[in-house]
């Protein structure tokens, strides 16, 4: 069989506010959102480092880094980025969200309370076009990493489809609970990048943005439409 | 119908030193039974890297192996893998054709291109360009066997002037396959005019509608080799056991280890969506654990008497054969696998004999359909 994960469930309880901070009820519609969206192989022992047990890896390891921009939602514009670890779930392909940053307090909030992510505010670059795409993600101390797609092809939006994510949100309880975010986004303009690059942009080996470092870009994709933040639920 | 058997060689975890020793060794011995025993043909798939599920990276030795310890099951590559970045053309002709000269002449020569990325991404082919590279490496090869000066100006490899040696025994040369997991490549098999070598372990309504566009479009192909090679094979899990709780047990179980090992494979459509490749996302899963257990209709999983009626549905699909994986790694002990095959050539393969001798060694293949040779 191949591996489980060997992570903690508490290596992802978070201290929630005793008052949970005002935010609009969820699911926000966030129309004219984009993602950019890269697979990338990983070294297997930071991964299995960071996937609760009830997870396998996959052969390769592989992580999903998605960063997305919304000019609008109920909360005003925000950005987002998420790092999940390719996966599989009762031999059903997952994605484990490892570390998330938003640049949205009402975003962090609604996260940590409902969807057990994003779980850190931070600042996120992002400009794209119809020629190429880039994004630059840091947390409170500073920029991690940089993502190019340098040229885009365009891409029938039929031909992508995401997996949903996985999560561990702490409960009201203080406890973990294995939560599922559906895929999200709506899509209606596609591309693709056959030669996106990772480069890190600081030494930050405490991270997880740092310690599931970029082996080998996979595949990059940039997409449009309208991205539906919304809670988890439970397995099942 | 006939049947066949073929290996992945899968090793799981945890590893001792002789794990692979053993998977071979075993499955050898299984072979030169099914040989006595009057199965039709043995398959090895050729994978890299692929963690438990296959460590078969060289199967043309494995083959010549267990062509060297049989007399007349035909020895298939179950594939060799199409992809001049991983095999260069001339060097899948050779091995072929020495694999054909070993095995006096039962090679079955089938071909494809890989399915994950771990393989295509370590050999670094571009994933977009596999079914074309494919394609121009199918019509070379028959060419390398049969000219005695090939040379070769194509996209994606080029060859000045040489005589490709050995040749292959089979006049004019060994029967070409493709592996066929989607209803495209179906399709491309027939307009190719080779055989459908079915890799998808699969119920028969999963292949009927690939077998009815298969048999409709070979009829007006354009063969890449010298002759029409109009045969379908079915993939499928075989364990003929003393009774119906014992077959569950020990071969259902080992099925589902299979296939939950094979559900942890990123395949190209998992991470890589392009233009080649449509991403899959939750639909990548190979088959739910509820639908393992239940051993899907058409598996050869059960007692004799089930497994005649399973089968019969194949016979009703059409294809030609059912080629079965026995085992995965070690689950089942040997005496259980080879008690198995036992079985089923004693009290399933009667059930289905239209011609009980084995095609000749070295004969030329031709389905009963083929349209005429081109001149």
């Amino acid at each position: 069989m191949p591996d489980s994960g060997r992570s903690r469930h508490e290596d992802y309880l978070v201290d929630l506010p005793k008052q949970r901070p005002p935010y609009p009820p969820l699911p926000w519609v966030c129309p004219n959102s984009t993602m950019i969206n890269v697979y990338f192989e990983v070294l297997k022992a930071p991964l299995l480092d960071r996937l609760p047990p009830e997870f396998c890896r996959t052969s390769p390891p592989y992580c999903r880094l998605s960063i997305f921009d919304h000019p609008e939602s109920p909360v005003g514009p925000f950005r987002d980025a998420i790092l999940a670890l390719g996966c599989r779930l009762n031999m059903m392909p997952a994605a484990f969200v490892a570390v998330s940053i938003t640049s949205s307090e009402k975003a962090l909030a609604a996260g940590i309370f409902e969807r057990g992510f994003p779980n850190a505010l931070g600042k996120i670059e992002f400009a794209s076009s119809v020629a190429s795409a880039r994004a630059v993600v840091g947390d409170a101390t500073g920029p991690l990493l940089e993502v190019e797609l340098p040229l885009l092809q365009t891409i029938e939006p039929s031909r992508l489809a995401f997996d949903h994510a996985d999560s561990l949100r702490t409960t009201a309880e203080g406890k973990t609970a294995l939560t599922i975010t559906q895929p999200d986004i709506k899509i209606r303009r596609a591309a693709i990048c056959k030669n996106a690059r990772i480069e890190y942009l600081a030494e930050r080996p405490e991270t997880a943005w740092h310690r599931l470092h970029c082996r080998n870009v996979v595949s990059a994709q940039l997409v449009h439409g309208d991205r539906r933040f919304d809670a988890g639920h439970g397995p099942g | 119908m006939k049947f066949g058997i073929f290996y992945e060689h899968s090793v799981e975890k945890p590893w001792s030193r002789d794990s692979e020793l053993r998977a071979y060794h075993q499955a050898l011995e299984q072979i030169e039974l099914a040989d006595e025993l009057g199965f039709d043909q043995v398959w090895e798939v050729e994978h890299h890297f692929l963690e438990e599920y296959s460590h078969s990276s060289a199967p043309e030795v494995f083959l010549a192996a267990a062509a060297a310890r049989t007399k007349r099951i035909h020895i298939g590559q179950g594939i060799a893998v199409a992809l001049p970045q991983m095999n260069h053309p001339a060097r899948i002709a050779e091995r072929a054709a020495a694999l054909d000269l070993i095995s006096n002449g039962r090679l079955e020569f089938g071909t494809g291109r890989a399915a994950t990325w771990t393989e295509v991404g370590a050999f670094g082919i571009d994933p977009d360009h596999t079914k074309e590279m494919w394609d121009e490496v199918i019509r070379a090869i028959p060419r390398m066997w049969t000219e005695e000066e090939f040379e070769w100006n194509g996209k994606y490899f080029k060859m000045p002037p040489r005589n490709v040696l050995p040749k292959p025994i089979q006049d004019p040369h060994p029967p070409m396959w493709v592996a066929v997991s989607s209803p495209e490549t179906a399709v491309q098999a027939a307009e190719r005019g080779i055989g459908m070598l079915g890799v998808t372990l699969g119920t028969p309504a999963d292949y009927r509608r690939l077998v009815s566009d298969y048999r409709r479009i070979i009829k007006h192909c354009d063969p890449v080799g010298k002759f029409v090679n109009n045969q379908v094979n079915a993939a499928s899990w075989l364990y003929c056991g003393e009774d119906e709780n014992e077959a569950r047990a020990v071969g259902g179980t080992a099925a589902f280890n299979f296939f939950r090992t094979a559900a942890h494979l990123v395949g190209l459509g998992g991470i890589y969506p392009s233009h080649a490749y449509t991403a899959l996302a939750n639909a990548t899963a190979l088959l739910s654990q509820a639908e393992i257990f239940s051993l899907r209709e058409g598996f050869p999983v059960g007692t004799p008497e089930q497994i005649v009626q399973n089968l019969r549905y194949w016979e009703e699909v059409g294809v030609e054969r059912v080629v079965c994986l026995i085992n995965f790694d070690q689950q089942i002990p040997q005496k259980k696998v080879l008690a198995s095959l036992e079985r089923f050539a004693k009290y399933v393969m009667p059930e289905f004999a239209e011609d009980k001798v084995s095609r000749p060694a070295g004969s030329s293949k031709r389905g009963p359909e083929a349209p005429p040779m081109p001149t």
